[in-house]
C-alpha cells in the first residue's frame, strides 16, 4: 500500500484544526498571562468617548477610522483577558483570510504552515506596548479587499478598475497608507495569475500604481491638511519601535512574498524542491499524518518559542508593571520586582524610591537599591516632563504638591491627548483646589466613556458636597498637605520646592524625601540643616541611613555629639562604621582595593553610595 | 385589474402619505400646549443668553434647558414673522438656521423672546416666565478667527488656526501646525478686520517666520535684525504700511497655589516694520533700555501709536536676590507719529499704574476713535493667567475711564477684538471654568454703555462643557473667510529661500546689550 495513501486526509485535517485550535489557545493565553493587555492599557490608556464630537476628529484625517476603531477595541484591554481575546480574535480573522488567500491562489494544501507566519509576526508586533490596533485592522482590510479583488479577475476591464479605484478610495479613508499593500498584492495578482492580455495587463500595471500614489496626493490638495508624508505612510506601523525592529517590515512582506512564490512561476523549483524532500510526505505511524506536516508543526513551534524569546519586551513590561502597581499602592510588589528584576533605569529607581518611602523604609534601606542616579532617582529627569510626565505628577500628588501634579498632568495632556488617566488627575486636583466648575468639565468627559464613568459620578458627589470630601481619606490627606502660601517652583531643585512644603505642613513625604535628596546630593550641610524637622513626625529612632549621614558628618567637622534631642546614635551603626573603616585600613585607605570588601558587608550603607556610587554631576 | 382601478388605488395611496405627512407636520408635539402651569421665574439656561444684546446676522443660540423635565418646547418669537417652535424630549433647544435667520434679519431692533414650556408628568406643562434678547441694529463682522491649542504649560503639541462663521457653525482650520513642522503659530494680525491682508507669526522648526498675507500673495519675512529678535504681538498702521510689533523675552514659571502659570518679559521693545522698504526701525522712546515696552496699538488714524511700559525688569529684583514679579505694572503710554515724515512726536503717559495700582496692557482703539478698551490686573503683563484680570474702556474725547459690566468677578477676562463698526466686541473670557478661555460677545451702544456678554453659540449647547480645549487672540474679519489656501502657505513657509529678510534702518544705532542708542535728533519730531 502507498505510504501517502496509508495517510487519511481526513486525519490529517483534522490534526491541521486541532493543531490551530491549540496554536490559539497558547496565543491566546500567552497574550493574556505574559504581555498582558491590562499592561498595554497601563502604557496607551486609550480614552473612548461616546459622542459625535469624538468621532468627528478622527475624520479628519486617513486612515482615521482604523483609529477609531482601535480605540474602541481597545478601551477594552482594561480587562486583560478581554484584551487578550480581541487581539486572538484579530490574529485569527489573520490566519483565515491567509489561509483563504492561499487557497484562492495555490493548489498546495500540505503548506498549511505558512497561515501561521502573519499571525506569528501579528503576536511580535503586540509584544511592544506601543503597538495599537490601527494595523491589525488596516491588514485585515487590506487582505478582505485583496481576496474580493480576485474574486472579480475574470471580469470585464473597465468593471475591474473602477472596482479598484472605489476600493483603494475606501481603503486609503479607512487605512492609509494600508492601500500600498493592496496596490502591489493587486499588481502582482495580475501579472503572476491572470491570463490578460498583454495591452489589459500594460492598463493595469498603470492603473494599479497609479492610483495609489494619485489618492494621497490628491486628498491632501483637496481633502485632509496633512503632509505628504503623513498622506503616504500614516497607520503602518514602521515608526514603532519592536523587537527584532525588521517585523514590521517582514509582516508586511509576507504577503507579496506568499504571492510570489505560490504563482506557476515557481512550480517547478516547487516541483524539484518535492523530488528532494519527497520523503517528507511519507506517512507517520503516531499520528497518521505525512512527515511534512509534522515537521511544519514542528518547526512553527521552535520559531513560536525563538519569537517570544527575542520579541518579549522584558524592561518595558517589569516597568510597566511597577507603574500598575504604584497606582494600586501595591508597593512590596514594587520592591519585589526591584529586588528580583533588577534594571539599569532611573524608572526603576524612581518607583523603588516611592515604594521605599510608603513602606516606611525610605531613610533605612534607600542604598540597599540603585541610586546611581542621585537625586534625579527620587523625582527623574525633566525629559521625563514631556515622556512620560504622569509619572512626576503621581510624585507630585503624593507630596501633597497638587499644583505641580497638576501642572504635569496638563504636559501629558498636550503631549499624549486625553487619556483616563490625565482627565482624573485633572478632575481631582481642580477638586482639590476648590475648582469646581474646572473638574466638571474633566469628570464630564470621563463620563461618557464606559469604564470610567462610574468613577466619574463618585467624584462628582464631591463637587457638590466639601464635607463628603472630607470624609474620603485619600483626598483629605492629600488636601491637608497643600501648601497654604504661594512659591515659585523651583523646576530643577526639588529640594528647594520640598523646603517650601513642609512650611507649616507636617509633611512626612516632603520631610523623607528632603532628607533623601541631601543624602544622595552628598551634601551632609543640607543634611544637618533638616534633620532637626523629624521632631514633626513620629519616629521613635533615628533611621540607618540618618545615623549613617550624621556619624559621617561628626567624624568629619569632629563633633562628638549631635545636637538632636530625644534621639541617640544607637551603637550597632557605631560598630558598623567602625568595621567600614577597618576595612578601609585593611585596604591603607586605597578606596579601590577595598570596593569589593566593602560593598559585600556595608554595600547598602551611606558611607558607601558617598564613596563610590554618588553621581559626579550635580543635581539639576 | 383596470386601469381606472389602478388610478383608483394610486389616488388613495397619494392621499394617504399626504394626510400622513400633514398629521407628522401638524402634530400635537409642534402646537404650544393648551393648558400649562406659570412658574412665576425664568428657566435656567446654558448658556446664560437670557438679556443680551445679540447682532442680527448672528448664529442660533442653542441652549440647554436646566429644569427638570420629560418633554421641552420653546416659543420664539419677535415683532415681525412667524415664531419658530422647537420640540425636544431632551434638555437641548436646537434653534432651525434658516427660521433663525429669518427671525433676526426680519427684526432689527426688536426684542426676541423665548417662552419655554417644560412637560414634567405627561400632559401636564409648566411655563416659565419669558426669556427677553434684544436684537441690536447693527451686524456684528461675520468671521472670527482664533488659536485652538490645549491648555499651555512649557510644551506645546497640536494647534491651529481656525475661522468660525458668525452666522452659522461652520469652523474652518486655516492652518495647523501638523503641516508646519508642529511649531508653534499665533498673533494673527488682520490689517482692518480683514482677510486679504494679515500676518501671523510661526516660531520654531524650519517653517519659523513672520506670514504676510497681501491680497493673495504670502511672503515669510524674518523680522529679526542685529537689534532684535522676531517681533511678537503686532498691530497693522492703518495705512496698511507699517506694523507695529513687540520684541519680547518672555520668562515662565509657576506657582505653587492658584494659577499654576505666569509669563513675564524680562525684555521687551517695540519695533516699527515698513513692509514697502522691508525696513525695521524703531526709536529711544520705544526702546528704551531702561524699560519694558510692548502691545503696541495704532490709533485708527494711525497719528499715534499706543503701548505699554514698565521699568526694566532687573529694576524688579530685592537686595535678597528674589524678584519682586507681583510689583511689575504697567503704564499706558501714548506717542504721536507721522506717518509721511516717519517721526514719532513725545511720549506721553495716558494711564499711570501708580494711579491705578494695577498693571495696563492690550490696548487697543475702537475704529471709531471714541473708545480705548485695555486690560487691568495686579500686575504682569501677561493678564491671561490672571484671575482678577478686567476689561476696562476710556472714552478718549475725556479721558475717562470706567469699568464695563462685562467682566465676571472671578475670572480672567482678556483679549478683545473690535468689530470693524465699533458695535461688537469679542473677549477671551475664563469664566466658564476658570481655566480655558471662551470667546465672548458684547455689544456696545452709541452711548458707549456695554451690554451683557454671551458666548461664542455652538450647534451643540453642551459643547464647552466638555471642550478641553482654549481659545486664543479671538479676531473678528468682515466679510470673508481667509482664501489663502495652506498649501501656498506652508510652501512659502518652508521656501526658505525666498525669506524675507528684514533690513535695520541704519539710523538704529545697534547695542545689543541696551537696546537701540539712536541719536536725538533723527527722532525726535521738533516742536511748531
Amino acid at each position: 500500500m502507498n505510504s501517502q495513501q496509508s495517510v487519511k486526509q481526513p486525519t490529517q485535517n483534522l490534526f491541521k484544526g486541532m493543531f490551530t485550535f491549540f496554536f490559539f489557545i497558547l496565543f491566546y493565553l500567552y497574550v493574556w498571562l505574559r504581555i498582558d493587555p491590562g499592561l498595554v492599557n497601563q502604557s496607551q490608556d486609550t480614552l473612548f468617548l461616546s459622542d459625535s464630537a469624538f468621532f468627528n476628529q478622527f475624520m479628519q484625517y486617513p486612515g482615521g477610522l482604523a483609529d477609531y476603531a482601535s480605540a474602541f477595541l481597545s478601551q477594552f484591554f482594561i480587562y486583560p483577558w478581554l484584551g487578550a481575546l480581541i487581539i486572538t480574535w484579530l490574529a485569527g480573522c489573520l490566519y483565515f483570510l491567509t489561509s483563504r488567500m492561499i487557497s484562492l491562489v495555490s493548489d498546495s494544501a500540505n503548506i498549511f504552515f505558512i497561515s501561521f507566519i502573519p499571525v506569528l509576526l501579528i503576536l511580535v508586533l503586540h509584544s511592544s506596548y506601543e503597538h495599537t490596533l490601527s494595523a491589525d485592522l488596516g491588514l485585515l482590510l487590506v487582505l478582505g479587499f485583496f481576496i474580493l479583488s480576485i474574486q472579480i479577475s475574470s471580469q470585464k476591464a473597465v468593471f475591474r478598475f473602477i472596482i479598484y479605484t472605489l476600493v483603494a478610495g475606501l481603503l486609503y479613508f479607512l487605512t492609509a497608507g494600508h492601500l500600498f499593500l493592496f496596490a502591489l498584492m493587486c499588481v502582482l495578482h495580475e501579472f503572476l495569475y491572470t491570463k490578460h492580455p498583454l495591452k489589459e495587463r500594460i492598463w493595469s500595471l498603470l492603473f494599479y500604481f497609479l492610483i495609489p500614489v494619485a489618492i494621497p496626493y490628491l486628498s491632501v490638495q483637496l481633502l485632509f491638511m496633512i503632509t505628504l508624508k503623513f498622506s503616504y505612510s500614516y497607520a503602518l506601523p514602521f515608526n514603532n519601535l519592536y523587537k527584532p525592529s525588521v517585523a514590521p517590515y517582514l509582516l508586511y512582506a509576507v504577503f507579496p512574498l506568499i504571492l510570489i512564490f505560490a504563482s506557476a512561476h515557481w512550480k517547478a523549483a516547487s516541483q524539484r524542491l518535492q523530488k528532494v524532500f519527497g520523503f517528507l510526505n511519507k506517512g507517520t505511524r503516531f499520528l497518521k499524518i505525512t512527515l511534512s506536516v509534522l515537521v511544519q508543526a514542528v518547526a512553527l513551534l521552535l520559531i513560536v518559542l525563538v519569537l517570544v524569546f527575542i520579541s518579549f519586551d522584558k524592561n518595558t513590561n517589569t516597568l510597566l508593571r511597577m507603574d500598575q502597581f504604584s497606582q494600586g499602592g501595591r508597593w512590596e510588589d514594587i520592591l519585589t520586582i526591584a529586588r528580583h528584576s533588577p534594571m539599569d533605569d532611573i524608572r526603576m529607581a524612581y518607583f523603588t524610591n516611592r515604594a521605599l518611602y510608603h513602606t516606611g523604609q525610605l531613610s533605612s534601606r534607600m542604598f540597599s537599591f540603585p541610586q546611581k542616579w542621585g537625586t534625579w532617582g527620587l523625582s527623574l529627569t525633566e525629559e521625563y516632563n514631556f515622556k512620560q510626565p504622569m509619572f512626576k505628577s503621581d510624585l507630585f500628588f503624593e507630596l501633597g504638591y497638587v499644583n505641580e501634579a497638576q501642572h504635569m498632568a496638563h504636559e501629558g495632556l498636550s503631549q499624549k491627548g486625553a487619556k483616563p488617566r490625565i482627565l482624573q488627575r485633572l478632575a481631582i486636583t481642580n477638586l482639590l483646589k476648590g475648582e469646581k466648575s474646572a473638574a466638571m468639565m474633566y469628570l464630564s468627559k470621563l463620563s461618557k466613556t464606559l469604564f470610567y464613568k462610574n468613577w466619574s459620578k463618585n467624584i462628582k458627589q464631591y463637587v457638590d458636597n466639601d464635607s463628603l470630601l472630607r470624609k474620603n481619606p485619600q483626598l483629605e490627606h492629600i488636601h491637608s498637605l497643600m501648601t497654604d502660601f504661594d512659591f515659585v517652583a523651583v523646576p530643577k531643585r526639588l529640594d528647594m520646592d520640598l523646603k517650601n512644603l513642609l512650611l507649616g505642613k507636617k509633611n512626612k513625604m516632603a520631610f523623607e524625601y528632603l532628607m533623601a535628596y541631601s543624602l544622595l546630593e552628598g551634601k551632609l550641610d543640607s543634611f544637618i540643616e533638616n534633620i532637626i524637622r523629624i521632631r514633626d513626625f513620629n519616629y521613635h529612632f533615628l533611621p540607618s541611613h540618618y545615623e549613617e549621614a550624621l556619624l559621617i558628618y561628626m567624624v568629619i567637622t569632629g563633633k562628638r555629639k549631635i545636637d538632636l534631642p530625644g534621639y541617640v546614635l544607637s551603637l550597632a551603626t557605631v560598630n558598623r562604621y567602625k568595621e567600614f573603616e577597618k576595612i578601609l585600613s585593611d585596604h591603607k585607605g586605597n578606596k579601590n582595593a577595598a570596593q569589593k570588601d566593602l560593598q559585600k558587608n556595608h554595600g547598602d550603607t551611606f558611607w558607601y553610595y558617598l564613596m563610590y556610587n554618588k553621581p559626579k554631576t550635580e543635581a539639576g | 385589474m383596470s386601469m381606472r382601478r389602478h388610478h383608483k388605488i394610486f389616488g388613495m395611496g397619494t392621499i394617504f402619505i399626504i394626510a400622513l405627512v400633514a398629521c407628522v407636520s401638524f402634530s400635537r408635539k409642534d402646537r404650544l400646549p393648551e393648558k400649562y402651569k406659570e412658574i412665576g421665574h425664568t428657566p435656567r439656561m446654558h448658556p446664560d443668553y437670557s438679556d443680551t444684546v445679540i447682532p442680527p446676522n448672528i448664529a442660533p443660540l442653542n441652549f440647554m434647558v436646566l429644569e427638570p423635565g420629560l418633554r421641552y418646547l420653546v416659543s420664539i418669537h419677535s415683532t415681525h414673522g412667524k415664531p419658530i417652535t422647537v420640540f425636544s424630549k431632551n434638555t437641548q433647544i436646537r434653534i432651525p438656521l434658516s427660521q433663525w435667520k429669518k427671525m433676526l434679519s426680519g427684526n432689527p431692533g426688536q426684542p426676541i423672546v423665548f417662552d419655554v414650556y417644560v412637560e414634567h408628568d405627561k400632559n401636564e406643562w409648566s411655563r416659565f416666565n419669558p426669556i427677553s434678547i434684544q436684537i441690536a441694529n447693527e451686524k456684528i463682522d461675520s468671521f472670527l478667527s482664533y488659536r485652538l491649542i490645549e491648555p499651555q504649560y512649557k510644551y506645546y503639541n497640536k494647534m491651529g488656526l481656525y475661522q468660525r462663521d458668525l452666522e452659522d457653525f461652520s469652523e474652518k482650520c486655516f492652518l495647523n501646525n501638523q503641516v508646519t513642522a508642529g511649531n508653534c503659530m499665533n498673533c494673527h494680525t488682520f490689517y482692518q478686520n480683514q482677510t486679504d491682508k494679515m500676518i501671523f507669526h510661526m516660531r520654531g522648526g524650519p517653517a519659523s517666520g513672520t506670514m504676510l498675507i497681501q491680497n493673495g500673495k504670502v511672503q515669510k519675512i524674518n523680522t529679526s535684525t542685529d537689534f532684535n529678535k522676531a517681533g511678537a504681538y503686532a498691530s497693522w498702521h492703518p495705512n496698511g504700511q507699517l506694523i507695529a510689533f513687540s520684541v519680547n523675552k518672555l520668562q515662565q514659571f509657576f506657582h505653587a497655589k492658584g494659577e499654576s502659570r505666569d509669563v513675564l518679559d524680562r525684555a521687551s521693545d517695540l519695533i516699527i516694520y515698513q513692509i514697502g522698504t522691508n525696513t525695521v526701525t524703531t526709536c529711544p522712546m520705544i526702546s528704551d533700555p531702561e524699560r519694558l515696552e510692548t502691545f503696541p496699538s495704532w490709533a485708527p488714524d494711525g497719528k499715534a501709536l499706543y503701548f505699554c511700559s514698565a521699568p526694566k525688569f532687573e529694576s524688579f529684583y530685592k537686595e535678597d536676590g528674589d524678584l519682586s514679579y507681583k510689583q511689575i505694572k504697567y503704564d499706558l503710554m501714548r506717542i504721536p507719529y507721522d506717518a509721511q515724515t516717519e517721526r514719532f512726536g513725545k511720549l506721553e503717559t495716558v494711564l499711570s499704574s501708580s494711579q491705578t495700582h494695577k498693571s495696563i496692557t492690550m490696548p487697543r482703539v475702537s475704529p471709531d476713535g471714541k473708545y480705548l478698551l485695555f486690560c487691568m490686573a495686579s500686575y504682569s503683563n501677561f493678564p491671561i493667567y490672571i484671575a482678577d484680570c478686567d476689561l476696562y474702556v476710556m472714552d478718549i474725547q475725556t479721558g475717562k475711564v470706567s469699568k464695563p459690566g462685562i467682566n465676571s468677578d472671578h475670572a480672567s477676562d482678556t483679549y478683545h477684538s473690535w468689530s470693524s463698526n465699533s458695535r461688537w466686541v469679542v473677549f477671551s473670557s475664563k469664566r466658564d471654568n476658570g481655566f480655558c478661555a471662551r470667546p465672548y460677545i458684547a455689544y456696545i451702544d452709541k452711548d458707549g454703555e456695554f451690554h451683557k456678554p454671551f458666548i461664542l453659540p455652538q450647534k451643540d449647547p453642551s459643547f464647552y462643557d466638555t471642550y478641553l480645549i482654549t481659545y486664543n487672540v479671538p479676531e473678528l474679519t468682515t466679510t470673508e473667510p481667509v482664501h489663502t489656501k495652506w498649501q501656498k502657505l506652508t510652501r512659502v513657509a518652508f521656501d526658505n529661500k525666498k525669506t524675507v529678510n528684514a533690513k535695520l534702518d541704519p539710523r538704529v544705532k545697534v547695542d545689543r546689550t541696551t537696546g537701540a542708542t539712536p541719536e536725538e535728533d533723527n527722532w525726535v519730531q521738533k516742536p511748531k
